[in-house]
């Protein structure tokens, strides 16, 4: 898959957003600092934190016993600006179509 | 969850809008820039949408409700066909107002296209500080 398709996979559930804004707000951050924070187990987290991972969405690095992770944006960002641009190319459509029908 | 929602309040009647939106004559101004074609307004037709610059793509018609409803499944970023891992659903919705339409257009499928690798250097935006802003956007587009 490449990165476009890895970021929307990521990013299509609800607890990994949730889990990503954390990681922005905090990181450096470990799965178990981010359990104490959020409604589900630290394994699940991990697992969400694996998904993030392989997304390019965050790095981890290692911290004594364990990991912590801390937020990239080149993934989040070509994602974002390739999901703008396309939304962009829809309100020029729908003006030219707006143009046509009101005419 | 992988979708973009836009929509436009149009000062005509839906009968017009639908007029704009399904015929070929104007799909090939709106949409395509250098004209375009439908087979049949029909589940199963076929449209073909041309760009000057870009060629032809094509598309499938999923569902006809005159004036209120429009879908069809087209190619993406891959090639003219739209085959699977390089199509997406587009669905058109038009609801009466006040003397007037709102379109809705949601387009949706993202995450079952094959998309190339993204070009880093294509899309390098270098703001370091705008990933909050960034998120929202995409947010936005997820979430709506």
């Amino acid at each position: 898959m490449s990165q476009v398709d890895d970021v929307l996979a990521a990013l299509a559930d609800p607890m990994r957003r949730r889990v990503l804004d954390l990681v922005a707000a905090k990181g450096p951050v470990s799965a178990s600092a981010l359990a104490t924070e959020l409604p589900v187990s630290r394994q699940a987290i991990v697992k969400h934190l694996g998904v993030l991972e392989k997304a390019e969405l965050v790095a981890s690095a290692r911290a004594g016993r364990e990991n912590n992770f801390s937020v990239r944006s080149d993934a989040l960002d070509a994602t974002a600006t390739w999901m703008a641009s396309l939304a962009s190319q829809w309100d020029r459509r729908l003006a030219a179509l707006k143009k046509i029908a009101e005419g | 969850m992988d979708r973009i929602e836009r929509d436009v309040l149009i000062n005509a009647s839906p009968q017009r809008v639908w007029a704009a939106l399904t015929s070929a004559e104007h799909l090939g101004t709106w949409f395509g820039d250098a004209g375009a074609t439908v087979s049949k307004l029909e589940p199963g037709g076929e449209v073909t949408l041309t760009w000057a610059e870009h060629g032809t793509g094509r598309a499938i018609i999923e569902k006809v409700e005159p004036e209120s409803f429009f879908s069809w499944r087209w190619s993406g970023p891959l090639g003219p066909d739209p085959v699977p891992g390089n199509a997406t659903l587009v669905e058109f919705t038009l609801t009466p107002t006040d003397g007037g339409t709102l379109l809705q257009v949601v387009e949706s499928g993202f995450t079952q296209l094959d998309l190339p690798p993204v070009g880093q250097e294509k899309y390098a935006s270098g703001n370091v500080g705008g990933w909050g802003h960034e998120l929202d956007e995409l947010r936005e587009y997820l979430e709506k």
